[in-house]
Parts: C-alpha cells; sequence; structure tokens
C-alpha cells in the first residue's frame, strides 16, 4: 500500500465518521478500511470518542434563573420599543409644528413655546442616542452576519 | 441537565414562528453552547440573554429560507469570543498567569465525574478556539459541515480540516483512555 494514499485516506475518517464524504470518497475509504488494520484502529477510536462527548451531560440553570433572564429580555424590549416610539412621536410632532407654524404665522403663544422647549430638549436627547448608535455601528460586528 | 448527544439537524426541524416559542424552544441550547464556550454558568446566561434580545431587533428581517438558529449561534458565537478576548486581555494587564482553555468551569461540575469524561472535557478545553468551536458545533450540537461553515464565516472544507485536527489532539491526548 501506496503511505501517501495511506495517510489521504487518514485524512478522510473523520469526515467518513461524520457522513460528511461524498459518495465516490466514502466508497474509497470502505475498501481502505478492508486492507488497513491501522485505520480501522483509528476510526475505532473517533468513534468511541464521539460516544464519550454523547455522555458528557452539563447542568442546567434552575428554572427561576430563566425567569429572570425572560424578565430582563421583556423590560429590555418593551424598553426599545418606548424609545423608539417617543423618538418616533417627537420628529412627527416636529414636522407638524413646523409646517402649521409656516401655514398659519403668528407670535406664538406662552403654551407653544414651553411646549417646543419639551420638545427641542426631547429632540437633544433622541440626536444624542442617534449619534451613539451611529458611532457604535462600524464595530457591530452582528450587522454582517449571515442569515 | 442536558445531554449532549448530536441533536438533529436544525434546518431540518421546524422552527417557531414567534421569537418567545423559539426562545422556549432554543434557550437550552443556546446556553449550553455559551457554557461551553466560556465555561461559566453566570456568563453563559448573560450571553444566552444578549444573544436573544440581537435576535429579537433582526427577527422580522431575517430570511425565513434559513434556520434561525444558525444566526443564533453565530450571534452566540461572536459574544462567546468578545467575552474570551476581554477575559485574556484583563488577565494580561492584571499579570495573572495565563489559565489553560476555558476559565472557571470545572470538569468536576460534570455529572459523572469519571476521570475519562473529566479528561475529555479538559482536553476539549484546551483545544485552539478555532478547532473547538467547530468540535463543540458538531459533536455537541449536532450540526452539519455546511452550517457550521455559515456560522464561523468559513468554508465546509475548512471546518472539516479543523474537525480533523481537533480530533487528532483529543485521540493523541486521551489515548491511553481509547486503546
Amino acid at each position: 500500500m501506496k503511505p501517501d494514499r495511506h495517510e489521504q485516506i487518514r485524512s478522510l475518517l473523520s469526515a467518513y465518521l461524520d457522513e460528511e464524504l461524498t459518495q465516490a470518497d466514502s466508497q474509497r475509504v470502505r475498501l481502505h478500511l478492508e486492507d488497513c488494520a491501522e485505520c480501522r484502529e483509528q476510526l475505532a477510536q473517533l468513534e468511541r470518542l464521539k460516544q464519550l462527548t454523547g455522555e458528557l451531560v452539563f447542568p442546567d440553570p434552575p428554572e427561576q434563573e430563566w425567569e429572570e433572564v425572560e424578565r430582563r429580555l421583556s423590560v429590555r424590549i418593551t424598553r426599545g420599543v418606548g424609545w423608539m416610539l417617543v423618538c418616533g412621536g417627537a420628529v412627527g410632532l416636529l414636522i407638524y409644528s413646523l409646517v402649521m407654524a409656516l401655514l398659519h404665522w403668528r407670535p406664538p403663544t406662552v403654551r407653544e413655546i414651553l411646549g417646543g422647549i419639551v420638545l427641542v430638549g426631547a429632540l437633544l436627547l433622541f440626536f444624542s442616542v442617534l449619534r451613539q448608535r451611529l458611532l457604535e455601528l462600524p464595530h457591530d460586528r452582528y450587522r454582517r452576519v449571515k442569515q | 441537565m442536558t445531554r449532549t448527544q448530536a441533536a438533529p439537524t436544525p434546518a431540518a426541524q421546524g422552527e417557531p414562528e414567534s421569537l418567545a416559542a423559539f426562545f422556549q424552544q432554543y434557550k437550552r441550547r443556546a446556553y449550553l453552547f455559551a457554557l461551553q464556550m466560556v465555561g461559566d454558568s453566570d456568563d453563559a446566561l448573560e450571553l444566552t440573554q444578549e444573544a436573544f434580545l440581537r435576535l429579537h431587533k433582526r427577527w422580522h428581517r431575517r430570511d425565513p429560507s434559513q434556520p434561525a438558529t444558525a444566526l443564533l449561534y453565530a450571534v452566540l458565537r461572536n459574544l462567546a469570543i468578545d467575552l474570551l478576548r476581554k477575559r485574556a486581555v484583563r488577565r494580561e494587564a492584571e499579570a495573572e498567569p495565563e489559565q489553560q482553555g476555558v476559565a472557571r468551569f470545572e470538569p468536576e461540575t460534570l455529572a459523572g465525574r469519571q476521570e475519562l469524561r473529566a479528561a475529555l472535557w479538559r482536553a476539549i478545553e484546551r483545544l485552539p478556539e478555532a478547532q473547538r468551536e467547530v468540535l463543540l458545533l458538531r459533536d455537541f450540537h449536532g450540526l452539519r459541515y455546511e452550517e457550521i461553515a455559515r456560522i464561523t464565516g468559513t468554508t465546509s472544507t475548512l471546518v472539516a480540516s479543523r474537525l480533523r485536527d481537533a480530533r487528532e489532539r483529543l485521540r493523541r491526548r486521551l489515548a491511553r483512555y481509547l486503546e
């Protein structure tokens, strides 16, 4: 048996075990195994390894830990939706106010001035959050995660 | 307890439509992968939570023809790698002696406590990161090479080669138990 052919087949044993070889390669490995005790032994060891990993048992967290995770997830998701609504509403309100002010110009009332101050404050908050998100965007490795 | 038998391929399973149902179905598998990657149960829970939160942001934009589990594993993997690198930087900054593999998950916490299983887990922990992740995804989570390649951003050929190297290392390290 040629040593290079033996090495080549040996390198296929792991994928053979996982049934990830093409039909032709699987057939080549099967034929080689019939004649090569060393490769049969190595395959048996790989099978044993795989069986052992299947026997490892890991502790699950207690159910109350999962409840806590769910609670925290729910809070963070709700907060995200809340921010989105606040920011969207603020932008809509600003555009509407500007359009109305341009169409029906008159000196603003005290109520409108105070409302405007609150709106400007909310917009500043919005743009500060938006700026932070945009700055972080190039470092967000998950945006390119393939689905 | 979570047994690490090879699970059916996620792509072949019907995945739930809603994220809430998906969370219930896959939270333990996600936690197990995070635990195997970072070796600490508190960190693993934290990563699981963060992964589902990121999944929530992409849930309605994801490609429905692709399994959401692939996205879940990809996000978890990246979060785990980030955490492991931060740990390494912290260790370096604090001049702590370098530890082998992932930090605090002791083999004694494995059920059974048999010497061989403990030795197996220690050997897995000591694998290089790139080999360890493909071994975990294949032998503990039952993913196909193509799915692992998609999750790790490589090719099926590279997955096969890393897996072969990982198993070869394990086989050599555990030779006395396997004979």
